[in-house]
């Protein structure tokens, strides 16, 4: 209670109690600072509008490509292996529709195919790149009738069958075999952007092609396979993609050299670049790999300063008169003589320059993670100088290296997601590490340093 | 001119209203920031941020309070905030130091400026604590809230800064007595 007085007492001492301050505080410099706030303010909008779309416009970006890794799923079921032969599907212009009429316990329950065609086509043929597969399966039962879903867009000249092979496998079959369509909504006409399936999975898948599933529902019931053999190997859509690409790549590196052993006579200070321009063509040869070479042009500099320390013995001879005060006053000159270890630094810059073309032997590696496609690449590059000047650098070293023509060897590692951003065009970040090496002809050594930085690529695919 | 016409001018952006809100305010929300910084460059710094959120918000003022004491709860927000930001350590107290205290009329003989000088004396965390208990009237909970300590730091705080206090007052009448 006391000390509540107490408090009371202070608060009413303290609460009225008003202190001055300096010039420079004052309402003008209040209104002042609240402007500029109130700028800052006006400031960051923008800024975080841009943020902000920039943030949609990846999320967006990331979306598409994720969207269009997944494969498209029919919603029916069907065959199992389903393949089209693009190659003889033009040229088979002659209707091989067969009627089938499969065996039945029951008369009730015999089922013809009047008419069973499975056509796959490329929609090359319609001037675009669709490939169309139509099923149409006709019963004889007038109850179990399948309204013929016609697709205008396919001429008959491209229609082709595969009813020969369906023919054989119907015709193994022991016991009656049904095909139900368990409603007639059921798209029975399935068309299957293969083609365009192909190229974007590419960016996800590189190992190849999943096999698209089309035809009709019911897989309890039916089940139809094409038999493996010429067919698959000439329909295999694999077949239909180009194998060949284009790579058009930036890369650059830094590294920082630096000593810091006091002990060392010679120090130097300094920073490395490069710039790493190629032009690749690769070659996809399966499970994901590529090979392929081509021209490179590459430009290293470093820039520093040296220094040395070095001891230096220095001899300080001080004189001064002793005066000896016995009669005859006689005066003695002494010499002290001293030798001091001084440490002497000099400095200077350092620099250099070396331009050098190159012909790369690259290696692509094109694998999944989650839903982003990766690639790792590994590049050796063979090369000469194309110009040389200044003083190459190590941490305790240089030596000049103008007007050399030199052979050099360059190894990169990079590795990066690889990003679909058109069609047949793949944008590739790549942080990476490039080992650079020259032979350097005077001192008969090969100098190297490795750079680590980034890089971008752009791949396209013919 | 009247605290309404006051802040409704102030809401209106009106120059005037603004000018008379600083000349009526500034020196004793000076006296309060002295008291809870560490410097009056900082006192000062305080202060002028604390108008600049006062005009920024003066439309929240809703009269439940006068507008001195809602004036000084945003200046004392700012202070605590910034001493929040230099993450003060507090320090503990047992118990039996907690009983300690000033006398009933330890601030009977001691002129308010003397006062001021050894609350501003005295340790970051202890001068806040007591400012806030002792002289804004907040409770150990509130405090305790309000920067992130538990009641009993608070409290152990309080207790530390009356002890000092107490040796400063007794110091400064023995040397008054002295002289």
């Amino acid at each position: 209670m006391e000390n509540q007085r107490l408090h009371t007492d202070l608060r009413n001492k303290l609460h009225d109690l008003e202190s001055p301050f300096n010039d420079r505080v004052s309402f003008e410099a209040v209104m002042e600072k609240r402007k500029r706030k109130k700028r800052r303010v006006i400031f960051w909008i923008p800024t975080f509008a841009v943020v902000a779309g920039l943030f949609v416009v990846g999320g967006l970006g990331m979306l598409w490509v994720s969207t269009d890794q997944s494969p498209e799923k029919a919603p029916q079921m069907a065959f199992s292996k389903s393949v089209y032969k693009p190659k003889f599907a033009q040229k088979r212009t002659t209707d091989k529709s067969q009627t089938l009429t499969l065996g039945a316990a029951s008369a009730s329950t015999e089922i013809g195919l009047s008419e069973s065609a499975v056509s796959l086509a490329r929609k090359r043929a319609l001037s675009s790149r669709r490939v169309i597969t139509v099923s149409k399966i006709e019963t004889a039962s007038p109850g179990f009738e399948i309204p013929e879903i016609a697709s205008p867009e396919i001429p008959k000249s491209i229609e082709s069958g595969i009813t020969s092979s369906v023919s054989r496998f119907m015709a193994k079959a022991e016991s009656p075999v049904s095909l139900s369509v368990p409603t007639v909504e059921s798209p029975l006409v399935n068309e299957t952007n293969v083609l365009e399936a192909a190229h974007k999975d590419m960016l996800c898948d590189p190992q190849g092609l999943k096999l698209v599933e089309i035809g009709v529902s019911d897989p309890e019931k039916t089940y139809l396979e094409i038999p493996e053999g010429e067919y698959e190997r000439s329909w295999d859509p694999e077949l239909l993609k180009s194998k060949w690409y284009a790579e058009m790549s930036a890369t650059t590196g830094s590294k920082v050299v630096i000593n810091f052993n006091e002990d060392d006579r010679l120090s130097v200070l300094g920073n490395m670049y490069h710039a790493n321009y190629h032009g690749l063509i690769l070659k996809d040869v399966g499970s994901g790999f590529m090979v392929g070479g081509g021209f490179s042009y590459g430009e290293w500099i470093g820039n520093g300063e040296w220094r040395t320390r070095e001891f230096e013995e220095r001899m300080e001879i001080d004189t001064y008169d002793v005066v000896v005060m016995i009669p005859p006053v006689q005066s003695v000159r002494v010499y002290d003589t001293t030798y001091n270890q001084v440490r002497v630094e000099e400095m200077g810059k350092i620099n250099y320059r070396i331009n050098k073309i190159a012909i790369p032997i690259a290696l692509r590696y094109n694998f999944m993670l989650g839903k982003m496609a990766w690639r790792v690449g590994a590049q050796v590059n063979p090369g000469m100088t194309l110009k040389t000047s200044g003083d190459f650098f190590g941490k305790t070293e240089f030596m000049p290296i103008q007007q050399q023509r030199m052979f050099t060897l360059d190894m990169k590692l990079a590795t990066g997601p690889a990003i679909s951003v058109y069609k047949d065009w793949i944008l590739i970040l790549e942080p990476n590490m490039m080992y650079q090496t020259f032979n350097d002809q005077v001192a008969k050594k090969t100098r190297g340093k490795t750079l680590t930085g980034f890089g971008v690529s752009v791949l396209h695919r013919f | 001119m009247t605290e309404k016409e006051l802040v409704d001018g102030c809401i209106r952006e009106d120059r005037i209203c603004q000018r008379e809100l600083w000349n009526r305010y500034s020196k004793k929300i000076m006296s309060l920031c002295l008291r809870y910084c560490n410097s009056q460059e900082e006192a000062e710094d305080a202060l002028m941020e604390a108008y600049v959120k006062i005009y920024d918000n003066l439309a929240k003022f809703r009269f439940q309070s006068s507008l001195e004491t809602w004036m000084r709860r945003v200046a004392v927000n700012l202070c605590i905030n910034k001493i929040r930001a230099r993450k003060h350590i507090w320090s503990s107290i047992t118990e039996d130091e907690y009983r300690l205290g000033y006398t009933d009329d330890a601030f009977d003989n001691l002129q308010v400026d003397q006062i001021m000088k050894m609350v501003e004396a005295l340790p970051v965390g202890y001068r806040t604590v007591f400012n806030l208990y002792a002289i804004e009237g907040y409770s150990h909970k509130d405090i305790a809230d309000m920067l992130g300590i538990d009641e009993g730091t608070s409290r152990s705080q309080f207790s530390k800064a009356r002890k000092v206090l107490q040796q400063s007052i007794d110091k400064a009448e023995g040397g008054s007595l002295a002289s």
